[in-house]
Parts: C-alpha cells; sequence; structure tokens
C-alpha cells in the first residue's frame, strides 16, 4: 500500500467518507470530522505511519490537503 | 484478587512523600508504574526494585523535570514507545510554597504554575491520545484543600491549585465520551516533609482546625486514591475528593 493510499483510508475509514470526497475536505465540513472524529482520523494516521504527531500538527491539521504537507515537512513521509 | 492488577500507570513526583507512597500502594495492588522523578537517586531506584521483586510487577525510574515542557514530552514519547496501555495518570507533583505575595518573585510563580498546573495539563492531554484509543483510562490531580482556603500567604500556591481544580471539572466534560474520568483530590495537610513548608512557627497551627486532630499520612491519601481507581467507581467523573479527616 503506497503512503497516499494508506493516508486515503484513514480518512475514509474514519470520516466514513468516499474517495471522492476527499480532495477539499476540511475540518468540520461534514457532521462526522468533529472534534471528536479529528483525534479518531489522528490516531487512524499515526497507526497508520507509525509516528506520533506533535499536538501543534494535530492542531493545524484542519483540511485533507494540509495534512499532507503537514506529513510531508515534518514527519518524512512522502505522497 | 489485586485491584489493579495488569494496569500500567504514570505517576509524577514519584520519589518522595505522597508520590512514593502512591508507588508502593499501585505496586502492592499489582499496577505497573513509570514512576516520574526529577533526578535520578541511588536509594529510590533501590526501593522500586524492592517493589518490582516483593509484588511482580514492572517500575520504571522515568527522569524528567516538570518545570520544562520538552522534558515532559520526551518522558511522554520514551513511555508511548514502549507500546503498553496507558491506564492511570496520577499528576502528583507539586511544589509547595507559604509566603507573602508582595515578597514572591514573579519567576517564582511562573515555576511554581509550570509544575502544579501546566505539567499536569501537558501529561493530560498526551496520555488521553492513548486513553481516548482504548475507550478507557484514569486521571487524577493531586490538589490541596488550600484551593478553596483563605490566609496570609496562600495567594500563590491555593491558586495554582483551585486552577488545577478548575482544569480537573471542565476537562472531565470532554473525557467522559472515551470513557476516561478525570477527578481529583484535595488533601489536608499530609505527614510529609513538604508539608513543613505550612507549618510555620507553631507545627500544631495547621492542624488545629482539622477534626482528625493530626496530619494524614501518605498512605491514607493512596488508599482513597486505590479505592477512586476501582472498577466500580467509573462513573465518578470531575470529581473533588476531599480528605482531610473534616473540618473542626
Amino acid at each position: 500500500m503506497t503512503n497516499l493510499e494508506k493516508y486515503n483510508q484513514a480518512f475514509i475509514e474514519t470520516l466514513e467518507v468516499a474517495k471522492e470526497q476527499l480532495e477539499g475536505l476540511e475540518y468540520q465540513q461534514i457532521a462526522n470530522w468533529d472534534s471528536v472524529g479529528h483525534m479518531t482520523l489522528i490516531a487512524a494516521i499515526e497507526d497508520a505511519f507509525d509516528i506520533m504527531m506533535d499536538t501543534d500538527d494535530i492542531i493545524d491539521l484542519s483540511s485533507y490537503e494540509k495534512g499532507k504537507e503537514i506529513l510531508s515537512a515534518n514527519y518524512d513521509i512522502e505522497f | 484478587m489485586r485491584r489493579l492488577e495488569g494496569k500500567n500507570a504514570i505517576i509524577t513526583g514519584a520519589g518522595r512523600g505522597l508520590g512514593k507512597a502512591f508507588v508502593k500502594a499501585f505496586a502492592m495492588e499489582g499496577c505497573s508504574i513509570w514512576a516520574i522523578t526529577r533526578s535520578d537517586r541511588e536509594e529510590f531506584r533501590e526501593y522500586i526494585t524492592g517493589l518490582e521483586e516483593e509484588y511482580d510487577i514492572t517500575i520504571e525510574n522515568v527522569i524528567a523535570d516538570l518545570a520544562s515542557e520538552d522534558s515532559i514530552k520526551n518522558a511522554y514519547k520514551h513511555i508511548n514507545s514502549q507500546k503498553k496501555s496507558i491506564d492511570i495518570l496520577i499528576n502528583n507533583a507539586g511544589i509547595a510554597h507559604m509566603g507573602l505575595f508582595q515578597l514572591t518573585k514573579m519567576e517564582f510563580v511562573k515555576q511554581l504554575y509550570m509544575v502544579n498546573v501546566i505539567a499536569p495539563m501537558i501529561f493530560s492531554q498526551l496520555v488521553m491520545r492513548n486513553m481516548s484509543r482504548q475507550q478507557s483510562g484514569r486521571i487524577v490531580n493531586v490538589a490541596s484543600t488550600a484551593a478553596e482556603e483563605v490566609y496570609e500567604g496562600n495567594a500563590v500556591y491555593g491558586s495554582s491549585k483551585a486552577a488545577l481544580v478548575a482544569f480537573t471539572k471542565s476537562f472531565a466534560a470532554e473525557t467522559m465520551k472515551y470513557g476516561v474520568t478525570v477527578n481529583a483530590i484535595a488533601p489536608g495537610l499530609i505527614n510529609t516533609d513538604m508539608s513543613k513548608v505550612f507549618e510555620g512557627s507553631d507545627p500544631k497551627e495547621p492542624i488545629r482546625h482539622t477534626a482528625l486532630g493530626r496530619k494524614i499520612e501518605p498512605s491514607e491519601i493512596a488508599d482513597v486514591v486505590i479505592n477512586m481507581l476501582s472498577d466500580d467507581m467509573n462513573i465518578i467523573n470531575g470529581t473533588v475528593i476531599t480528605i482531610n479527616g473534616g473540618h473542626k
């Protein structure tokens, strides 16, 4: 599984969205991506990549695209 | 049946006084422990080795300076890397102080607030990530009756403990949906070296207004916390348990 597939799967499984909905998806745009869903999503991303995200990064992960930026810049995960 | 059998706990301020009593009480109940201390002392290492052998649990002495956010995060990263469940967090470490506010340096106030308030917040935020995944966990913050008492010299210490109580109550409102409880204890005067700070010139003055008529032993506080952590107490959340033997 590629990094992008792992990343997408975290979103799809925790937020219960289709792959087609991922582009442009933002925090609190859908009911499932509320504060509880956010922490569940973070847990899924951390598990998928075996990382521990800093609190600042957790707070800053405000969209599907922003998450990829953060993972690339701070955790050496290439997409 | 030991009441904390198979559980893992982080205890801050574990090297002395109440923290040391927590370590012993938790070990006796079958709980493995990450004992957070500021310094590495041979006497404490020997103490925990003895407990490990006697009670068939593991205790790791993790060194961390709770006045430093980076040090706290590093301690947590070390603990988290072991991939064990973190079932219990006891935010016990604290700095005691009694002195006129007008004569207290602001640098000391900041240090005291860092250890008494911010460090418990950082630890709580970090372990909550584990506990929310587990859908279970217990956080106990060690506050003080000083949070509600009014007397000269209590402005800094008392207000820090009041802040910890307020944090406990509101954070508890966020955690219950994950099966995690957050409570505080508010001990009165405990029979530890730390309590000497509050004695002033007359050692009997602080206990004059207690129905108990003596200081509380650390083991008595630990017994209450062990009971709070039992499975049939998991509905207690956002509460402060006063442990002072009653007012007079």
